[in-house]
């Protein structure tokens, strides 16, 4: 085997030789190892899955695949690739690899919202690789790989840029741009992340009917649900290292690790949603939204756009509740936060806030729990001064370190942790300091906006119980607005479910996810089925 | 390498403030003694920049100059920094029809080139150093207003001004507290480097004769004396030039990390 390990030199492929042979990788900086040990072997038609959370190695190992590393950032090993030799502990020449990219081994990024060029059309881009490797000629000969991946119209979008498309679309283009050499290996990063649940479950789809077609694929997701429906075979990575592999039913049914057990659990659709607590249906609600409609009219010079986000929504918060709002990107959430927030106005109704229920006197408080906690606080600020200004929003300066102190620890945040700037933080820790701040001002309602979106599932699993935590020790209501299904189904007593600025089903959480009436329901759960 | 660039930039930056505030430690001369046995002599050992064509020392000249050509672009970028942020702040958090008013009054000044419009001021005022001050100052305060704007647009929209709003903070106080210090960094970074161009615009102005007049040891008014003398005389237009180069390429270099560091919001608070 070492006489012939030649970089590249095509060696005779025998017919039961593995598509793809990992042997002993390992990527490092410098001295420190990123990931270490990877071996595993791939066939056609299979699909192997590297899960994990973020900081796991799975995305470094995957790009050192086709060996295009950040850099400073070096792979080693034993690869082989249809008889050629791609690492012989070192990469093959530049020449061998731009042989394989693309037409061999496709890779598809993460982030599909932002791995288009924003200045090339659709067209483009899908058939560059195509061109490269000589399988395509022209831009229309996208067409039939976006009908492929099952894009919408392709001959209207042909010639659209990546900010006129959905996140949806984009991602099936990009799968496309993958598939447009006609590639016997695709590698997924992530490709379901920054989806909605139903447009999710079409990828799946799509991922499952390129691999019946006999294309070996690589999954890098840290979504036990996706890679569940998908993968043959599973890594489990955690800091740098392979802590479990095996097929994906063994590991996922029988796992050895607790890591791993703790990845399944936190992606789990739990049994029975939280048991609803008792609520006078008398009593008057912290919050009383009655008919709002919120409409933006955009002026250009010829003509004049009105487009509706809230049509006419209703719902009620009592104290105690944790009402979940469940809706697709676009569905009019957002706009109706903001405007429970104060921060928008609408165009007809109300949001009625009642009285308090520490304070009859005054009316019910909000706390604020944003999607993105980076910006939403000041760059230069301590996080100390940050929790601060929510106990004194006129001189956070004057809080005591000791309150201060408190608040970190009811949320769970180091104090060592308090002198430094957001930037600074862990992704959980964030979410940690706005819940701080949040219950600072001691409010009747904490305001949730897709809280745990960004969140990796693990640290999600430990940010939802921080917040069911406080409710039962504070008994705030929770007002839970998010666009995952699992997340609602695990928090929320009640549900409103919304779709293009309307509500179209409202109940107790049991019932709306048992018995759904409306179809749109139906579909938004089915999509996240076990 | 880049350590040595940035030593020698400040070297330069250090000499450049000794010339402006105590030129006497650099040279014993006198900048407007003039020596007729000392004319236009090259530079030597006893005359470091050569003499002109008055006999008086360009050495010494170019060190008192400092003041004169350095104090106009300090000026300017300090009142542009000033007034150029107040009023881009307001209009990016003020109501609308304020940023259109201050928007069109903007394009209307960028639509002129810096140099014209400091011209356009000292034709209004006359000649003089404080008319070429308030020049500059004018020509360079719509890129102020320009980067204030847009940065206050940015953060008034940004989550820690709504998150401020929720918790009860006035919408004055919470600009001042989470916009105003972002913005004045930004301000910072630009009149940094705007220093340099301010300068240069200001002994533009000078060498034109508009400024500050002869005999003064200005280096736009040196460089202009000397432009007769070019063929005989180099050094008399060179070294003011020379200093003049100097001063913008070190200032430029000691601002690059600076800039990347107040951009980042890394500074102390």
């Amino acid at each position: 085997m070492i006489e012939n390990t030649t970089p590249g030199a095509p060696t005779a492929h025998v017919a039961d030789e593995p598509l793809l042979s990992v042997t002993g990788l390992r990527v490092t900086a410098g001295s420190q190892a990123l990931a270490a040990e990877v071996s595993f072997d791939l066939d056609p038609g299979h699909c192997i899955a590297f899960v994990g959370e973020s900081g796991g190695g799975k995305s470094l190992t995957a790009r050192a695949l086709i060996n295009l590393l950040p850099p400073g950032v070096a792979a080693s090993g034993q690869i082989t690739y249809a008889g050629r030799h791609l690492y012989s502990p070192r990469p093959a020449p530049a020449r061998i690899w731009r042989a394989v990219r693309g037409a061999g081994i496709a890779y598809i990024a993460q982030d599909a919202l932002v791995s288009l060029d924003p200045l090339r059309t659709v067209g483009d881009e899908v058939i560059e690789s195509g061109l490269i490797h000589q399988q395509a000629q022209q831009r229309t000969d996208a067409i039939p790989l976006l009908r492929k991946v099952a894009f919408p119209e392709p001959e209207r979008h042909l010639t659209h840029r990546s900010h006129q498309l959905s996140g949806g679309m984009r991602q099936r283009a990009l799968i496309a741009s993958g598939l447009s050499a006609n590639p016997r290996i695709l590698i997924a990063d992530e490709p379901t992340t920054a989806l909605d649940q139903i447009t999710q479950q079409r990828i799946v789809e799509l991922l499952q009917q390129i691999k019946r077609e006999g294309t070996a694929l690589i999954l890098v997701s840290h979504d036990i649900n996706v890679v569940r429906h998908v993968a043959d075979t599973v890594l489990v990575f955690r800091q740098g290292s392979v802590v479990e592999q095996g097929p994906t039913s063994t590991v996922l049914q029988r796992p050895s690790s607790p890591y791993t057990q703790a990845l399944i659990d936190a992606a789990r659709l739990p049994g029975e949603p939280t048991p609803k607590p008792v609520i006078d249906p008398t009593a008057t609600p912290l919050i009383r939204v009655v008919g709002v409609t919120k409409t933006f009219t955009t002026r250009s010079a010829l003509t004049t756009t009105t487009t509706t986000a809230l049509d006419n929504v209703s719902l009620n918060l009592h104290a105690g509740q944790t009402l979940g709002v469940l809706g697709e990107s676009g569905s009019g959430k957002s706009t109706l936060t903001r405007i429970i927030l104060g921060l928008d106005i609408p165009t007809a109704g109300a949001t009625i806030m009642g009285p308090s229920p520490h304070n009859p006197a005054h009316r019910a408080k909000v706390g604020w729990v944003p999607q993105d906690p980076l910006s939403a606080m000041n760059p230069r600020w301590p996080v100390a001064r940050i929790i601060a200004e929510g106990v004194n929003p006129r001189a956070p300066r004057q809080v005591s370190q000791q309150h201060i102190d408190s608040l970190a620890e009811r949320v769970g945040l180091s104090s060592s942790l308090l002198m430094r700037r957001p930037h600074q933080l862990s992704g959980g820790q964030r979410q940690r300091a706005v819940i701080a701040r949040a219950l600072a001002g001691n409010p009747d309602i904490l305001v949730c906006d897709e809280a745990t979106s960004a969140l990796d599932v693990t640290v999600q699993a430990r940010i939802l119980d921080l917040i069911h935590q406080v409710q039962s020790d504070l008994g705030v209501a929770v007002l839970f607005v998010s666009h995952d299904v699992r997340v609602v189904r695990r928090i929320a007593h009640d549900v409103v479910v919304m779709r293009n600025g309307r509500v179209v089903e409202v109940g107790p959480t049991r019932q709306v996810f048992d018995a759904p009436t409306h179809p749109y329901t139906v579909d938004l759960l089915r999509s996240v089925a076990p | 390498m880049r350590n040595v660039a940035l030593a020698l930039a400040a070297a330069i930056v250090l000499w450049l403030g000794v010339a402006m505030l105590a030129p006497a430690w650099l040279t014993s001369g006198d900048p407007l003694a003039t020596q007729t046995s000392a004319v236009l002599l090259p530079p030597s050992a006893e005359h470091w920049f050569g003499t002109d064509q008055s006999g008086r020392d360009v050495y010494t000249r170019v060190v008192y100059g400092a003041r004169d050509s350095l104090l106009v672009g300090l000026r300017a970028v300090a009142i542009a920094m000033v007034c150029g942020g107040l009023i881009g702040t307001v209009a990016g958090v003020a109501p609308r029809w304020v940023d259109r008013i201050v928007s069109r009054l903007l394009e209307v000044t960028m639509a002129f080139p810096e140099f014209l419009l400091a011209l356009l001021v000292i034709a209004v005022l006359g000649k003089g150093a404080n008319s070429v001050a308030l020049g500059v100052t004018v020509a360079i305060i719509p890129a102020y207003v320009r980067l204030a704007r847009v940065t206050a647009r940015q953060l008034r929209f940004s989550g820690a001004v709504d998150a401020a709003t929720i918790l009860g903070v006035s919408y004055p106080r919470a600009v001042w507290r989470h916009v105003a210090p972002q913005v004045a960094a930004g301000l910072l970074g630009l009149g940094i480097v705007g220093f340099g161009s301010a300068i240069v615009t200001a002994a533009g102005l000078s060498f034109l004769g508009l400024g500050i007049s002869p005999p003064a040891p200005e280096w736009g008014v040196m460089m202009s004396e000397g432009k007769n003398q070019l063929a005989r005389a180099w050094w008399i237009t060179f070294f003011p030039g020379l200093a003049l180069a100097a001063t913008v390429v070190a200032v430029s270099t000691l601002a690059r990390p600076l800039q990347r560091r107040l951009a980042t919001g890394n500074a102390h608070d």
